[in-house]
């Protein structure tokens, strides 16, 4: 099956590139759409409704939480990958808790970013190991009474498999080394996904407060 | 006689009791300080004939280092000397006693059994061999000298009276405990200078390896790099990094912009590392501590391990993980490359043994590598921190 993908980053360049390589994976992707800004994205993913959108965290007029927040209470709207070269944890956290599905870096090679477009579209979470350092971050230190520990805090297994992200590994690894399925090791990636996403841990609440999201 | 004068003059020697003359003598004599000092305190019972002696040497002696030591004598032609020394010395109080610089016979033939049997006990020296008929010669000998100067001893003791009467026994003691002492003085201080010694190795050891491990890190991999490029400018470019590091180094001055934390400093060397090598570095930092020594040693053994998987395997990307809290630091260098057997790598290659693992236990942490042949590499380092 084809996922219909839309690209927006302000360089054109970069997005030349990217569209370079997807294309020599032949058909797995198709690139219906691209945009350089906040604006001209919204528009462009309402005229092509695609399946799954790469999206620059940095964009010119606002940033990638705006063009989650603007389609979000569309009919249907696509899902979203973060990309970007090396941000701060604050913006990369608060694009995923815009809704974005997952974050990986621009220096993620065609494969494993056809890979990660492919499982976004399936609607698991793709975690690079920059953003499971980041999620370890936040969740760590103690906070004396999480108002919602289902939500507040990691269990032991889901710090495990952040850690094996963080250090490199694959899925198909992690689920060899720990004698799990690939599936399960998805589904607790998710898990850690909607708890970044819903958790109001004071460092998550801050880092929205202080950009203004919530 | 300006060459009598030439052979008494010395380079006072830092081992010294007094003004270093007497050992003096015995470094350019070879022989043994003790067996010099015992010779002039005879001396100077023979009308201050030996202050004389030492003090004129004292007068013409040149301070300062001892020049290039004289490598150490044969025990056989020390034994020689010594004998020497002491054929002379018995000539000169011969000369002594006819012109009269003589306190009597009842105190120089004790005191000069008491110097002869110091002297014998001393000049066991220590840097024989011990074998069988060395230890029998070695038995003898300590018989002798204590002989000499239990016998010395006593009849100096029986000479002054002192020990009449009711300081009889705790004289008596006295020149037990004495001779005692003069008997297991010199094996004592060879203990303690043999102990002295190896303290001494073992920090120059220690110090040796630590130099040996930066050099590796630093000088030897530019050079390594400058031979892989044929870019003049790039060349010139590592060799004026190198330079700087090595400066700052040597002289102790961090530049501004060095990082002051963990993390700064693990983000800087992936930066370094991706500029030098054609390889990416995916850097991964949770908590963070300030550059401590334990946070250095850490960083400089990551910054190793990713040059190490950037120039032997052959993989596009080297994951950096690293973990800090107030117990410990962790980290992870990880590559898919091409992998190898830690059995095959050549013990001369200090890479891993040393810049690694030697730094990483030097701080009582673990360092462990898990390498399989064409699926890669992983270093894993366990770094425990002081409480503060």
């Amino acid at each position: 099956m084809t996922v219909r993908l839309v690209l927006v980053d302000d360089h054109a360049l970069f997005r030349a590139g990217v569209r370079a390589e997807l294309l020599a994976l032949g058909g797995r992707i198709q690139i219906v759409g691209e945009a350089a800004d906040v604006d001209s994205a919204v528009a462009e993913l309402r005229a092509t409704a695609p399946d799954v959108v790469l999206l620059d965290v940095h964009l010119p007029g606002g940033g990638a939480p705006q063009v989650i927040a603007a389609v979000r209470d569309d009919p249907s709207p696509p899902r979203f990958l973060a990309l970007s070269v090396s941000d701060s944890a604050e913006d990369v956290i608060a694009v995923v808790r815009a809704g974005a599905r997952g974050y990986v870096t621009k220096t993620i090679d065609a494969a494993e970013l056809a890979a990660a477009i492919e499982r976004v579209h399936d609607g698991d979470a793709v975690f690079s190991p920059r953003l499971a350092g980041f999620v370890l971050d936040a969740f760590s230190g103690d906070i004396p009474v999480p108002s919602d520990p289902e939500l507040d805090l990691l269990t032991a297994r889901e710090q495990e498999v952040l850690r094996l992200i963080a250090r490199g590994y694959a899925y198909k690894e992690i689920a060899s080394r720990l004698h799990l399925s690939v599936k399960t090791i998805e589904s607790h990636v998710s898990a850690v996904l909607r708890k970044l996403q819903l958790s109001n841990r004071h460092q998550l609440t801050a880092w929205a407060n202080a950009r203004r999201l919530v | 006689m300006r060459r009598v004068v030439d052979r008494l003059r010395v380079q006072r020697s830092s081992d010294r009791l007094l003004a270093g003359v007497a050992s003096g003598w015995a470094a350019r004599w070879g022989v043994e300080p003790t067996v010099v000092r015992a010779a002039v305190g005879l001396l100077t019972l023979a009308g201050g004939l030996g202050v004389v002696i030492y003090v004129g040497a004292a007068a013409l002696s040149t301070d300062g280092p001892a020049g290039p030591a004289s490598p150490p004598l044969p025990q056989r032609d020390r034994w020689r000397r010594e004998l020497a020394l002491g054929f002379a010395t018995a000539a000169l109080l011969v000369v002594c006693r006819t012109i009269g610089l003589w306190p009597g016979d009842g105190i120089m033939v004790p005191a000069a059994a008491i110097a002869l049997g110091i002297s014998i006990v001393w000049s066991l020296g220590g840097r024989s061999r011990p074998t069988i008929s060395g230890s029998v010669v070695r038995l003898v000998r300590v018989v002798v000298g204590v002989v000499l100067l239990g016998a010395g001893v006593v009849s100096l003791a029986n000479r002054t009276g002192g020990l009449a009467g009711v300081g009889a026994s705790a004289g008596a003691i006295a020149v037990v405990i004495g001779g005692l002492a003069v008997f297991a003085a010199p094996m004592l201080g060879r203990l303690l200078r043999r102990l002295d010694d190896e303290r001494a190795a073992r920090i120059r050891e220690d110090e040796r390896a630590m130099l040996a491990a930066h050099l590796h890190d630093s000088v030897l991999q530019s050079l390594v790099l400058m031979q892989r490029t044929s870019d003049a400018r790039r060349m010139a470019t590592i060799a004026r990094r190198q330079e700087r590091e090595l400066r700052a180094w040597l002289y102790g001055t961090t530049h501004d912009g060095e990082p002051t934390s963990l993390h700064a400093a693990i983000d800087a060397l992936a930066v370094a590392i991706e500029a030098d090598h054609d390889i990416r570095v995916e850097a991964v930092v949770v908590g963070d501590q300030p550059l401590d020594n334990a946070a250095r040693a850490l960083v400089a053994a990551v910054r190793e391990a990713v040059v190490n998987a950037a120039r032997h395997a052959d993989a596009e990307r080297v994951d950096v993980f690293v973990e800090a809290d107030d117990t410990e630091l962790m980290a992870f260098v990880r590559d898919t490359g091409r992998g190898f057997d830690p059995a095959d790598v050549a013990g001369d290659r200090r890479g891993i043994s040393e810049s690694i693992v030697g730094r990483i236990q030097r701080l009582g942490g673990k360092a462990l590598l898990t390498s399989i042949p064409g699926a890669g590499t992983e270093v894993e380092l366990r770094v425990p921190r002081p409480r503060r």
